[in-house]
C-alpha cells in the first residue's frame, strides 16, 4: 500500500480518536496522546 | 550539549516507558501531577542509562552505527567533559525527582541507576551475558516505569501479574533488538541471544513470550472480550512477522520487521491503557468497557499491518 494512503489512515485514526475524546470520552486523552506521538515520523524524532 | 543530551535520550524508548508510567497510574485509578512529573525521571534515567552504555560500547558502535544520528560519542559531537556532565547530571535529576515518590521511589531509583553501571561496565557488564542482559534490561525499564506510574497515584496493592505480563512483552521485544548490532557484536565477542542461538530460536522465544504476555494480560483483565481480541490479533500479526524474520537474511528487511513488531507492541500497551482508563469510569456501560479498547487496539494494529505492507513495497522498489 502506498505510503500516503497509510498516512491518510493514520490521520483518520487520530481524527476519530480526537472526536471521541471531545464528544464523550474525555478520559481517553492519554490514549490520544500516545497514538499521536506514535505517528510522529522517525525523521522528525531524529532531528 | 543539549543536542547530545537529546541524542542519549532515545525518544522512542522514553515514549514507550512513559506509556508504561501512564498505564501504572491508570491501573492505580487516576492520572496525577506525579504521573506528569515522572516524565522527567524517565527521561533523565534513560539519558543516564544510554550515556554510560554508549560510553562502554563506543568501540562496537564505531562498527555497527558509525553513521547513526544517535551516537554522539561515535560522531564526536561532545567532549569527554561534556559527556560526564550529561551523565552525572541526568543521574542527579532522576534521584531528585524520585524523592517525590517516597522513600521507596528513591531507593528503587538508586537501584536502577546502579543497574545502569553493572549492565554496561566491567567487571560485571551484564550486557555481555546472553540471558541476563535482556532479563535485566526488561526488568529495569518495565518495573521502574510502571512502578513510578502506579506510585504516582496509589501505594496500594501492586498489580504483580500485570507487571509480569508487561515484563514478558518487553523481553520478547528486547530479544529482537540485537538484529541491528550483529556485525559489531560478533567482532567484539559480545555473545547476544541472537548470535548464540540463531535467528530461528530467537524468534521462537520471542513468540512464546509474546503469547505468555497476552495470556497474562487477558487473565488480569478477566479476559475482556474487546481487549483480548485486539491482543490476539496483535500476537497473530507478530507471529507472522517473526516467521518472516526467522528466515530472512536481508538486513534491511530484518530492521523493517523488528520495527513493525515494536510498533505492534507499543499499540498493545495503548490498548491496555485504554482498557484501564475505561474500567475506572463509573459512568461507562459494561459493553463500552469491552468495546472501546478493542476498537482502539484493532484499528492501531490494522494500521501497523498496512504500514508493514507499505515498507515492503518500498523495499521491493528500491531493490529493483
Amino acid at each position: 500500500m502506498a505510503k500516503n494512503k497509510v498516512n491518510a489512515f493514520a490521520l483518520l485514526l487520530v481524527l476519530a480518536l480526537t472526536l471521541a475524546v471531545i464528544v464523550k470520552y474525555r478520559f481517553l486523552w492519554p490514549v490520544l496522546l500516545f497514538v499521536a506521538l506514535s505517528f510522529v515520523p522517525a525523521k522528525l524524532v531524529k532531528k | 550539549m543539549v543536542k547530545a543530551t537529546l541524542k542519549f535520550a532515545r525518544v522512542r524508548i522514553i515514549a514507550t516507558c512513559y506509556a508504561l508510567v501512564f498505564l501504572g497510574s491508570a491501573v492505580a485509578g487516576q492520572i496525577t501531577w506525579k504521573t506528569w512529573l515522572a516524565f522527567i525521571a524517565i527521561a533523565a534515567f534513560t539519558v543516564h542509562a544510554n550515556s554510560i552504555n554508549d560510553y562502554a560500547d563506543r568501540k562496537i558502535d564505531e562498527i555497527n552505527l558509525k553513521d547513526s544520528f544517535d551516537r554522539p560519542l561515535v560522531t564526536g559531537d561532545i567532549s569527554n567533559t561534556q559527556f560526564w556532565l550529561i551523565h552525572i547530571g541526568s543521574g542527579l535529576v532522576t534521584l531528585l525527582v524520585s524523592v517525590l515518590y517516597g522513600l521507596g521511589g528513591f531507593l528503587i531509583t538508586l537501584g536502577i541507576l546502579f543497574i545502569d553501571y553493572i549492565y554496561s561496565l566491567r567487571p560485571i557488564r551484564v550486557t555481555d551475558r546472553t540471558l541476563a542482559s535482556p532479563l535485566l534490561l526488561a526488568a529495569a525499564y518495565v518495573y521502574y516505569s510502571f512502578l513510578l506510574g502506579f506510585w504516582a497515584s496509589s501505594h496500594g496493592s501492586y498489580p504483580w501479574l500485570l507487571s509480569v505480563a508487561l515484563f514478558l512483552g518487553f523481553l520478547a521485544r528486547l530479544l529482537l533488538k540485537d538484529y541491528r548490532d550483529v556485525k559489531g557484536d560478533k567482532e567484539h565477542g559480545k555473545i547476544t541471544f541472537l548470535i548464540r542461538y540463531g535467528s530461528a530460536a530467537t524468534c521462537i522465544f520471542s513468540g512464546v513470550f509474546w503469547l505468555a504476555a497476552m495470556l497474562l494480560v487477558g487473565f488480569t483483565t478477566s479476559f475482556s472480550v474487546g481487549l483480548v481480541t485486539a491482543l490476539a490479533l496483535g500476537v497473530l500479526l507478530v507471529f507472522l512477522w517473526l516467521k518472516e524474520l526467522a528466515v530472512t537474511t536481508d538486513f534491511a528487511e530484518q530492521q523493517v520487521l523488528v520495527a513493525v513488531i515494536a510498533k505492534a507492541a507499543n499499540f498493545a500497551i495503548v490498548a491496555i491503557l485504554a482498557f484501564y482508563l475505561c474500567a475506572h469510569q463509573p459512568n461507562l456501560s459494561g459493553s463500552e468497557v469491552q468495546v472501546i479498547p478493542g476498537v482502539i487496539g484493532v484499528s492501531l494494529l490494522v494500521y501497523t499491518w498496512l504500514y508493514r505492507l507499505s515498507l515492503t513495497q518500498r523495499h521491493v522498489k528500491t531493490a529493483r
